[in-house]
């Protein structure tokens, strides 16, 4: 759970973690509707996509199999984790301090 | 109608409570408003952020204050079966 008044919160949720969302149990809805929300999806099928565009929900999107990893071969290790982690990290950082450039010209 | 407030006692979970107190008297409904503060059971609700508003089981907002025209909406409007 995020911090209580939290402002705009990052959600992440992997594939199996985001059956609640499929399951339109409300809680878990309305919280991804005020927070950032972010998709790992481990394949191209894209269930967690999906299920966010199904709500109408945005999400920053990651596909595993995009990033390099081969399904069920690839081993899950602390180090192709963190690597995968710092990836997304990067890139939704990068996303969210877009047009936020420090010469305050709104570039 | 049972309204519960969900939030640990924040500043934010007490203003969603007052609005909801006034929309129930402006609209006149007869509701019985509950303010939820143990985090266990807010976590029953699968809320991820507080405050958030539950209208007879059902979470119908969560991470925001919503106006009190917005409360009044969603209590006074029938759910779709």
């Amino acid at each position: 759970m995020s911090n209580c008044c939290g402002e705009s919160a990052w959600l992440i949720y992997p594939c199996s973690g985001s059956a609640d969302l499929g399951a339109h149990i409300s809680g878990f809805v309305e919280s991804a509707k005020n927070a950032q929300n972010i998709a790992i999806d481990g394949c191209q099928v894209g269930c967690v996509t999906k299920i966010f565009e199904h709500h109408g929900i945005p999400v920053h999107s990651y596909v595993l199999t995009e990033m390099g990893l081969v399904k069920g071969k690839t081993p899950v290790t602390p180090e192709v984790v963190n690597k995968m982690a710092e990836a997304i990290m990067v890139d939704t950082t990068r996303k969210a301090n877009k047009g936020k450039g420090s010469c305050s010209c709104g570039c | 109608m049972k309204i519960e407030i969900l939030g640990t006692g924040c500043p934010k979970c007490k203003k969603l409570y007052e609005l909801t107190n006034e929309a129930v008297k402006e609209s006149g409904i007869q509701a019985e408003i509950i303010k939820v503060e143990k985090i266990t059971d807010i976590m029953n609700y699968g809320v991820m952020m507080t405050p958030a508003l539950v209208v007879d089981g059902v979470v119908k907002t969560a991470g925001k204050i919503p106006s009190k025209a917005e409360i009044t909406n969603l209590i006074t409007t029938k759910p779709v079966k």
